[in-house]
């Protein structure tokens, strides 16, 4: 009984342990979109970068797939974290089979970066896609090849984390927290050892 | 449990060619930089501990080619061991020959004092120096940009790739005496034997002892493929304060590529990051003395010992110039995120800017680094003629002399025809 004690406490820290300072993570916002027309947008947003300092990010080239069945690629536009556009920066997106690459270049100097990025997390574009007709109705957009982030010094910055989002048509089923399920477990087998003693 | 004596010995001999094969791949090609060594407790160790360089780099290297890249704030430092009265000569080479880039150099003696610093002896802006030793020991040397006077990197906003190049003597390839390499000929190999220059030199730079006499000329051939630069630099041991040598690089054919009196540091002379003609397979070195116009040696009384230091490098051409134009902008970036994903022509693709052999974002990103103009825009059309904007009026105003003139004529006409009525 101690050690499941241990074990809940265990996972408990690491659940709840700090990110480690200076990770950069990329993500689609909102992770779960449930679209009310025939498209919908969806925002690439990159966190931990350092506010109004370095790292500053100058430029990204990363895919995102999608289930070509289901969904159609529309459009994209970018931000102007990495500079105005078309004067300040370049940017080029290439829409594939079940993939859409999009890509900037920032052409400020690293301190007119750090002063432009005043935030440490901010989108870097927004897609639209289509929802085609037919028998799908969920579907999942995730980070494909090439996943590259760089600094203002043309360095790569490591992505600790590429979370997607869910796409789906009817609003998703209420399911109970990861935590409220972990908990639940604990519970039964607390019980069935206690049962084992007796 | 004991092991049995055969077992030992085989595994003793497996031991001993893993760290043979080991120590060869790594002195197989010229070293890279890898950081943080920006301080002199955390720099880069270029040689074994306890061996000096002249040792881990034997004779026809006795030298060692060092890439790195520096960044504004930033400094690299390197640590190599000498013997007592060694001369070591250090020189900083970049892809623009030192037209733009403007890095320094400072050289450390074991107990960490500074024993010689430099900023612009060799070609362009760029650094060399050569000093004697007096102490034994791992001597260490920093490279930076100008403005950065303490070597910590806090004062400078230099950015570019770099070739070290970092020479010793003795021991090195000696030429003969009496030599008979007065003419291009009869130029000797340098480094002797047949092979690829990086197969016989292991460091990636080749150092040779010579001697010229008045009336004296020495010719050196080195194996350089198309696509590879070379520099090359003369050394005395008086620092070029007596000594006045020339040097001329030519190509296969024979024509006179390249002429330097006074490129390296005193009257010394120095060549960087020439480039080989296309379809070449050699490139010749002349060394004269000063006044020996033809490289014939018939017209200079010089007389001295030299050091004659030869590293290769990759292709040449600005980093990032993508279209030539010696002016880095927004159409090079432009050329460069187009071309993300491909591979790289090969190690001297301009496009290659991290020369990781794929041209990715990162590049273009850093290529934007070495724009000229803010935004990287472009260089202003007829900026180097002087024009400043009135001139483009001109031709108007020729055109309104023109009208003028025309428009008197006819006054002029019809005033005549109007004295003729009457």
């Amino acid at each position: 009984m101690k050690a499941l004690g241990r074990l809940c406490t265990l996972a408990l820290a690491l659940a709840l342990a700090p990110r480690p300072a200076g990770a950069v993570s990329i993500s689609l916002s909102p992770a779960s979109v449930t679209p009310s027309g025939s498209s919908f947008s969806i925002d690439l947003v990159v966190a931990g970068l350092g506010a109004a300092g370095a790292p500053s990010l100058g430029a990204f080239d990363v895919g995102i797939a999608f289930d070509p069945s289901f969904l159609s690629f529309d459009s994209a536009s970018y931000g102007s974290q990495l500079g105005a556009l078309p004067s300040d920066a370049i940017t080029g997106t290439t829409p594939g089979a079940g993939v859409v690459r999009l890509a900037e270049v920032s052409l400020l100097q690293p301190a007119e970066l750090d002063a432009l990025q005043t935030t440490d997390s901010f989108a870097l574009a927004t897609l639209t896609f289509d929802v085609l007709p037919g028998p799908i109705t969920s579907g999942a957009l995730s980070f494909a090849s090439p996943l590259t982030l760089s600094d203002g010094l043309g360095n790569a910055l490591v992505v600790e984390s590429a979370r997607g989002a869910s796409v789906s048509l009817s609003p998703p089923v209420p399911e109970p927290s990861g935590f409220l399920v972990f908990a639940t477990g604990v519970a039964i087998a607390s019980r069935r050892a206690r049962r084992g003693a007796r | 449990m004991r092991q049995p004596k055969r077992a030992r010995a085989l595994l003793a001999a497996g031991l001993a060619i893993a760290l043979a094969g080991a120590y060869a791949a790594a002195a197989s090609a010229a070293v890279a930089e890898v950081e943080p060594n920006g301080a002199l407790a955390t720099a880069q160790a270029i040689t074994p501990a306890n061996t000096v360089i002249t040792a881990a780099f034997p004779p026809p290297g006795g030298g060692v080619l060092v890439t790195g890249s520096i960044s504004p704030g930033d400094v690299d430092y390197f640590a190599f061991d000498l013997a007592a009265d060694q001369l070591v000569s250090l020189a900083v080479v970049t892809a623009d020959e030192g037209a733009l880039s403007d890095p320094s150099l400072a050289l450390f003696d074991p107990s960490g004092a500074l024993a010689a610093t430099d900023d612009d002896s060799g070609p362009g802006f760029l650094p060399a120096l050569r000093l004697r030793v007096a102490q034994a020991g791992t001597w260490k040397v920093a490279v930076s940009g100008f403005g950065d006077a303490t070597f910590n990197g806090s004062s400078h906003t230099e950015h570019f790739d770099y070739r070290l190049i970092i020479a010793a003597s003795p021991p090195s390839t000696l030429e003969a005496n009496p030599d008979t390499n007065g003419s291009f000929a009869n130029a000797d190999p340098l480094p002797p034997g047949s092979g690829s220059f990086d197969a016989l030199v292991p460091g990636g730079v080749a150092v040779v002892t010579g001697v010229i006499a008045p009336g004296d000329v020495d010719y050196w051939q080195v194996p350089v493929s198309a696509g590879r630069t070379l520099s090359a630099a003369l050394y005395d041991d008086d620092g070029g304060a007596l000594a006045d040598p020339v040097l001329r690089v030519l190509s296969g054919s024979s024509t006179a590529l390249r002429d330097d009196d006074d490129g390296g540091p005193g009257f010394l002379s120095a060549v960087a990051s020439l480039p080989a003609p296309a379809a070449s397979s050699a490139l010749t070195l002349a060394v004269g003395g000063f006044g020996d116009a033809n490289f014939n040696g018939s017209s200079h009384d010089e007389s001295f010992a030299y050091q004659l230091v030869v590293a290769l490098g990759p292709a040449a051409g600005l980093a990032c110039d993508i279209n030539g134009d010696k002016y880095v902008d927004r159409t090079d970036i432009d050329a460069i995120f187009a071309a993300r994903g491909q591979p790289a022509s090969g190690p001297g693709d301009p496009r290659d800017a991290d020369g990781d052999g794929v041209i990715t974002v990162l590049d273009a990103r850093a290529c934007t680094l070495e724009c000229s103009n803010p935004s990287c825009a472009p260089r202003p059309v007829g900026a180097s003629c002087g024009l400043m904007g009135p001139e483009a009026l001109a031709p108007l105003l020729w055109f309104a002399l023109r009208r003028r003139q025309r428009s008197k004529q006819a006054r002029a006409a019809s005033f005549r025809l109007e004295e003729n009525h009457r």
